[in-house]
């Protein structure tokens, strides 16, 4: 195999390598600290995967590729595929631990019979969510409550927020299933 | 570079159609369309991203960059599948995020975050979305699974049991 092929293999498999690195070190997280914030589990997991885009990056290094080129393929292909990997792998997580759809699944999975619609929204009340989300988002310290109010500590969650409503506006025209 | 240039045409013909089509007309099942039209369409234009590749001046990739390319373009859709659930339904947790900071410094009190969450009826929509999308249906004012359960939603469930050991109930 010529140096540029092993170059172009590298490049290849290093995004999947760090995917790779970082669930490991994420279920490991998981294991160790069952009860830490499930959103900083996934971000010091998702440096342990850009540890492993590094490392493949200094391998196409060694193996001949000049540090310009290897730089350049970092940041404009191997950089951002790592990022729609993680980004996918978190919300993959995400979807298990927040998603009212898989918990509705998760139900359903468990009664053969099927459930009454009106014992299935009273299970999943609004107020049940709503409370649940106030924990998470206190606990994360994304929230502050007074004992009167809430308030936005952390903006990471308004920056998510502000971009999938731009999105939703750009693609389906709306910004929210429930105005028009 | 010449992976990039071919990743960013690619992509970026894909999600003009993708946005042309959508504003025309909403496919009933959007999700799996959107896959089919990433991944399909992907393979399809490829051809004539080569036949650009090579009027541009940037030459040919060998197939270990065709490789890339495909690489690139699976992780891109499959980032965009995931969000777009947050696009078609709303997310409840960043629709109360957004409710508390049009509040700014004041803050938003316990009660008017419950008259918020009432006046949208997320589990009713998701319901809904689960009959619509065919995972589940609705017989004798009982909600039962469909036959063939959804395999994305088994997936979650099992890596969440099995490879990250955690079995509380999220929500």
């Amino acid at each position: 195999m010529s140096a540029n092929t092993t170059t172009q293999v590298l490049h290849l498999l290093a995004p999947l390598v760090a995917l790779a690195a970082m669930a490991a070190s994420h279920a490991v997280l998981c294991r160790l600290r069952p009860d830490a914030a499930i959103l900083n589990l996934l971000v010091v997991a998702g440096f342990a995967g850009l540890g492993g885009l590094f490392a493949m990056e200094l391998l196409a290094r060694f193996a001949g590729q000049p540090l310009g080129d290897t730089f350049v393929t970092m940041m404009l292909v191997d950089g951002p595929i790592y990022a729609c990997l993680a980004y996918g792998y978190a919300n993959f997580v995400n979807l298990g631990h927040a998603s009212v759809r898989i918990r509705i699944y998760r139900e359903l999975l468990d009664s053969p019979d099927g459930i009454p619609v009106s014992e299935l929204q009273g299970r999943y009340d609004e107020a049940g969510m709503l409370s649940a989300r106030l924990r998470r988002m206190l606990d994360a310290e994304d929230l502050a409550f007074d004992g009167v109010a809430y308030r936005l500590k952390k903006t990471r969650l308004l920056a998510i927020s502000k971009v999938v409503f731009g999105l939703k506006k750009a693609v389906l025209g709306r910004q929210s299933e429930f105005t028009t | 570079m010449s992976v990039f240039v071919a990743i960013v045409l690619l992509l970026g013909a894909l999600f003009a159609v993708h946005l042309i089509w959508w504003r025309i007309a909403l496919p009933r099942r959007q999700r799996a369309v959107l896959l089919g039209l990433f991944l399909i369409g992907g393979l399809a234009l490829a051809p004539v991203v080569a036949l650009l590749l090579g009027w541009l001046g940037i030459g040919t990739l060998s197939f270990v960059q065709w490789l890339n390319v495909g690489l690139a373009v699976v992780a891109f859709v499959l980032a965009y599948v995931v969000t777009y659930s947050a696009l078609e339904a709303d997310s409840p947790t960043l629709s109360l995020v957004r409710y508390i900071a049009s509040a700014g410094p004041d803050g938003v009190r316990e009660e008017e975050l419950s008259e918020f969450m009432a006046s949208r009826p997320f589990v009713g929509a998701r319901l809904s979305a689960l009959i619509e999308e065919g995972m589940a249906h609705e017989r004798d004012e009982r909600v039962h699974l469909a036959e063939h359960p959804y395999t994305l939603f088994k997936m979650v469930l099992l890596h969440r049991q099995k490879v990250l050991g955690l079995t509380s109930h999220g929500g």
